[in-house]
């Protein structure tokens, strides 16, 4: 493995391709992508809901999610100012 | 840190069913596109690594584990082979991460990528997959080689139902077979039948 090589065509390619670039790559493979400024997607990134779907935090769920004791977690992350810890 | 000379060429072991052997020995292999496969597009193989057994007696397992999950009831025997090809390792265009930097590079060119779209406020509904990460990383950095240890649970850890994340195997997959294998590299190494 030429590790240099690599990593200077990683960072070329990196400060080349733009966001929506790299949406297009993807969306190619299947991807769709959705707006998630609803979401605070950076406090969410380690939780373990993270797989779910932001649509599928229903009025029904979040109310399952407060009956399992993390119902902070489910309706904070609807929000942009959440300031918790997702392990508290 | 292991340095590879320039060009190598590595012996790998493929299995699969007998009815495709002799496309393979005619035409040579052809990369599988399926999201189950760890490191993107390409053909996949067992070679020597932290295995305790044969890569040949890995790639027989593999694909008799995989004709009793696909063909569990048909009460049929169902035809196996373990195809050996030497593959002409261009180390220019390998990703090893058996190797800490290695990984550290996939884990940086992901990071990298993830952090670029969400800063545009954007996310993929059903969440990022690395096989996706790992063909947009062969695509546009010209890597053709990926080498890896991982963890496979054969019928063997099944059955003493093993759990355990400490790789078991290493497995190496090829870009644009064509080029990078040797057709007349590749033999049949083992025939056999499996009773499903």
């Amino acid at each position: 493995m030429n590790i240099e090589l690599l990593k200077g065509k990683m960072a070329k390619f990196l400060s080349e391709t733009s966001a929506n670039d790299l949406i297009k790559e993807l969306e190619k493979a299947g991807y769709e992508f959705v707006d998630s400024g609803l979401i605070n997607w950076d406090q969410n990134t380690i939780h373990p809901f993270e797989h779910l779907r932001f649509n599928y935090i229903t009025p029904k769920r979040k109310q399952w999610f407060w009956q399992k004791k993390v119902g902070h977690v489910a309706t904070n992350c609807l929000t942009s100012n959440y300031s918790g810890s997702f392990f508290a | 840190m292991k340095i590879y000379s320039a060009n190598t060429k590595v012996t790998g072991y493929h299995g699969t069913y007998s009815d495709n052997v002799n496309g393979i020995l005619e035409k040579n292999f052809f990369e599988s596109e399926n999201h189950l496969h760890w490191f993107g597009d390409g053909v996949y193989f067992f070679i020597d690594g932290v295995s305790t057994e044969s890569p040949l007696e890995v790639a027989k397992q593999y694909k008799t584990d995989e004709v009793l999950r696909d063909h569990a009831n048909e009460n049929r025997n169902v035809g196996i082979s373990v195809l050996e090809a030497v593959i002409k390792l261009n180390n220019d265009r390998l990703l090893d991460l058996t190797q800490v930097d290695g990984s550290q590079l996939f884990n940086q060119f992901r990071t990298q990528v993830i952090d670029k779209i969400s800063f545009v406020g954007k996310k993929p509904i059903e969440g990022y997959n690395d096989y996706d990460i790992f063909n947009l990383m062969r695509k546009n950095l010209g890597i053709e080689f990926v080498k890896a240890n991982v963890y496979i649970k054969f019928s063997k850890q099944r059955k003493g139902n093993f759990r355990s994340n400490v790789p078991n195997v290493t497995i190496f997959t090829v870009n644009n077979p064509l080029k990078n294998i040797s057709r007349y590299s590749i033999k049949e190494v083992y025939k056999g039948e499996v009773k499903v």
